[in-house]
């Protein structure tokens, strides 16, 4: 499978509400039991006092190019799959194994590589190659806030909701005293756009 | 064990001693779990008339069988303790994160009792307690509090907090208790309580994972409930949240409105779910629940601006259309400031209208009121009064004690309009025009609840005439009462009830697959059954007696002057009838008090020894 096709777990921020069922979805498949510390998706909440709230919940992210857990792996117990793009672990018994340093998930930007408490082998999400169409997580996913995706359907999405919005902005602000710009958080138009 | 973690974790503050103990299949079967545990352990950890805010008042946490599994809204929390708001058995129900991680913690329960010498706050981390200072966040609102204790223990994503603020460390008798995820058990004054121990919070970490009996065969009722959560039986909360309410009951003439003087807001517009949904910026959802009723409003221009909270329906009608108000931004502020401080909106709203009332009867002045302007739509004086009250500062101190107590000492005819029953002000379902609820709520063991009693459903869905009191009302108070029992025991939110067809023979199918325990549809009604009786037993051995099974005189004498309930009020000869008819449903005297035998019945035999007549 070559890159762009490979698809990988994609939360929007604006359905999902926070309420973790996917990382108990996630550890009762891959260990059977009920407990957020096994799961390979991780629901985030950041709340503070004067924002609104925001949540979401991440995965691997099947990172291109070398990425960052690979390369900080010192015992090269980390490889990309050649087929998927998601990460193997490889444990006890390879040439190269893991030793728990944790090192891979100190060098993850998204969060997304953990410790399991119990064998202190580094898990990250390989998708339930086992489980089609979706995995767990996002099957569970009430609010369907969850999906697997390719980077193009991300950048197509992506893409036509920043077109609504703008389209939605400009029409709004014609009947409002407040002009585009002025919305966007310019105090004026740019100087730039005013010749 | 599956489901249950099987052990209960005492702490005694006084002297940093923790145990724990087990508990047996039995024990999980009989009690079930959440509100039955409770039951239970307050009544077997208190002893018979001890201070509610003294160190032997017993401070429970408990989750039920479903916490931690992925079962739907099945993360309930329930904080118990005798309520000293009330003076009886006292608890309140939250869904934040805590019941999970204490499940988690390796624990379905525990139980803090002593007081500590000093400001302190716990961290239970798995079998390890600690006893930690708590001088640097003493005094800190509840969101501070939550952060701060993360960044002591540098752990953000997986300790829980349940903490109190400024409110329940001044001993507030309606403060309540936050938990992390934007949850408060808010009812009864759960935080007066930990103030009473100078006990700030609970931080709890846990790596232990729950198991259940047949994973497979769960799985397939949770997704089905998943899909049916998003269907028509969940859509008010979904789309609009609980405050759609506000203008159904408004059109039902039962809007309680200026402190229970009206039964319409003739604002009711501007104050409804509907107008509410310009100021919505998203909507969370509790641990494992796929509704997400929660939602979040922000005022971005005004005196308000940046008022950020987040609402449902007993927030708004309290602090909203019960004090007059119907400016939103004004509501967000009182709705913000009452979490910060850690204090029970439902609570607060029915005081400050009570004081509102008290000062446009000219009972109180404007030197009483410090100065405020306490009429009904002032929003500002009920802002400054939310503060005053939580810091307990001028005439704040006085309506920090409840309103009960608030209008015995003020006097001079303000016990007319004190709207609560045994000392717990009342939520927003004018039971003048809802005489079932009206019956529910006299005879509830924690008070004036609408949560606990779930009477109000056969009124507002038309099953009975709701202006009607008639025999037969005590069945059904008796069935709903029953019914709201056992969703809290198992830890199910009630928001879910309308997505079981067969509610008891669905609950005892989820009961077995998660715990491996076989229960029967017989036994678990009985389960429902005792779990009410030791709430009453409680109750009695605290010095019950007939006439606190009542409804506040303003209910019982002032008609609704508008809208369509025009006229209903409950006759003291109504609310005997019921209430008798209700005791004879429970198969309790006449004078309401348990038979030794009832009791033996429901295999509760150290109760009908003591309590029993």
């Amino acid at each position: 499978m070559n890159q762009a096709e490979r698809r990988f777990i994609v939360c929007d921020p604006s359905l999902c509400t926070g309420c973790g069922i996917c990382e108990l979805a996630c550890s009762s498949k891959k260990e059977g039991v009920f407990n957020p510390l096994f799961s390979r998706i991780h629901a985030v909440r950041l709340e503070s006092v004067a924002e609104p709230l925001v949540s979401m919940s991440i995965a691997c992210q099947l990172c291109e190019d070398n990425p960052a857990c690979v390369r900080a792996c010192p015992m090269k117990a980390l490889e990309v799959d050649k087929e998927t793009g998601t990460i193997i672990v490889h444990k006890e018994g390879y040439e190269f194994d893991c030793k728990h340093c944790g090192w891979c998930m100190v060098a993850c930007e998204f969060g997304a590589a953990v410790l399991d408490p119990k064998s202190r082998l580094a898990v990250i999400c390989d998708l339930c190659q086992d489980e089609r169409p979706e995995p767990p997580c996002v099957k569970s996913c009430p609010k369907d806030a969850l999906k697997l995706s390719t980077i193009e359907e991300v950048m197509k999405e992506c893409k036509s909701e920043v077109a609504k919005k703008v389209l939605l902005e400009f029409s709004s602000s014609r009947k409002s005293s407040k002009t585009f710009f002025e919305r966007l958080g310019y105090s004026t138009l740019p100087e730039r756009l005013k010749k | 064990m599956f489901g249950y973690m099987g052990k209960i974790l005492r702490i005694d503050l006084s002297s940093k001693k923790t145990s724990w103990s087990t508990i047996n299949e039995e024990f999980c079967k009989k009690y079930v779990g959440g509100v039955g545990f409770v039951a239970r352990l307050l009544y077997d950890y208190i002893e018979a008339k001890t201070d509610a805010l003294g160190p032997g008042n017993a401070l429970v946490l408990v989750s039920g069988p479903l916490a931690g599994t992925i079962f739907p809204t099945g993360s309930k929390c329930v904080t118990g303790a005798k309520s000293p708001l009330t003076g009886f058995f006292g608890e309140s129900i939250s869904t934040g994160f805590f019941a999970q991680e204490l499940k988690y913690a390796g624990y379905d329960a525990v139980v803090i009792k002593g007081r500590a010498d000093k400001p302190t706050y716990l961290f239970i981390d798995d079998d390890n307690v600690q006893f930690n200072d708590a001088k640097d966040i003493w005094g800190k609102d509840v969101f501070e509090t939550e952060k701060l204790i993360n960044e002591e223990l540098s752990d953000r994503k997986n300790v829980k907090v349940a903490c109190i603020g400024p409110a329940g460390e001044r001993l507030v008798r309606f403060s309540n208790v936050y938990h992390t995820g934007r949850r408060h058990s808010g009812r009864t004054g759960m935080g007066a309580v930990m103030g009473s121990k100078n006990l700030k919070a609970i931080a709890i970490r846990g790596t232990k994972s729950v198991a259940v009996a047949d994973l497979e065969e769960l799985n397939k009722i949770v997704y089905d409930l998943h899909e049916k959560a998003q269907g028509p039986a969940t859509e008010k909360y979904r789309i609009l949240g609980t405050p759609a309410n506000v203008l159904t009951l408004d059109h039902m003439g039962i809007l309680p409105t200026r402190n229970w003087q009206q039964g319409t807001f003739e604002k009711a517009e501007v104050v409804s779910g509907e107008y509410m949904k310009r100021y919505v910026t998203g909507v969370s959802a509790c641990t494992t629940c796929p509704i997400a009723c929660d939602h979040h409003v922000h005022a971005s221009d005004g005196p308000y601006a940046g008022a950020t909270t987040t609402m449902d329906y007993e927030s708004l009608y309290a602090l909203g259309t019960n004090c007059g108000i119907d400016y939103f931004p004004a509501i967000f502020r009182a709705v913000d400031l009452c979490d910060k401080y850690g204090l029970d909106t439902m609570s607060t709203g029915v005081v400050i209208a009570w004081a509102m009332e008290c000062y446009e009867r000219g009972i109180l002045n404007e030197k009483d009121t410090d100065g405020l302007e306490l009429k009904f739509g002032n929003h500002e004086a009920c802002i400054k009064l939310v503060s005053k009250i939580a810091l307990r500062e001028g005439i704040g101190n006085l309506l920090a004690e409840g309103v009960k107590r608030a209008s015995e000492r003020i006097g001079r005819g303000s016990e007319h309009f004190a709207i609560h029953v045994k000392g717990l002000e009342l939520p927003g379902y004018d039971i003048r025009g809802l005489k079932t609820a009206a019956l529910g709520w006299a005879v509830a063991a924690r008070g004036g609840c609408h949560n606990r009693s779930a009477a109000y459903e056969p009124d507002m869905k038309g099953e009975v005439d709701r202006l009607k009191a008639e025999k037969g009302r005590g069945k059904i108070a008796a069935r709903t009462e029953e019914f709201a029992a056992l969703l809290d025991s198992l830890g199910i939110c009630k928001f879910l009830r309308g997505c079981f067809k067969d509610f008891y023979n669905e609950a005892v199918r989820i009961y077995t697959l998660t715990t491996g325990i076989e229960m029967t549809v017989d036994e678990l009604k009985r389960a429902g059954e005792r779990i009410i009786n030791i709430k009453k037993a409680f109750n009695v051995r605290e010095g019950w007696t007939r006439k606190d099974d009542s409804l506040p005189p303003r209910v019982l004498k002032d008609p609704i002057p508008d809208g369509l309930s025009k006229g209903a009020y409950i006759k003291p000869e109504e609310l005997h009838l019921m209430v008798e008819d209700y005791y004879e449903a429970r198969g309790w005297t006449k004078n309401g008090l348990q038979p030794k035998s009832k009791l033996k019945e429901l295999g509760l035999d150290d109760m009908a020894e003591e309590v029993g007549v």
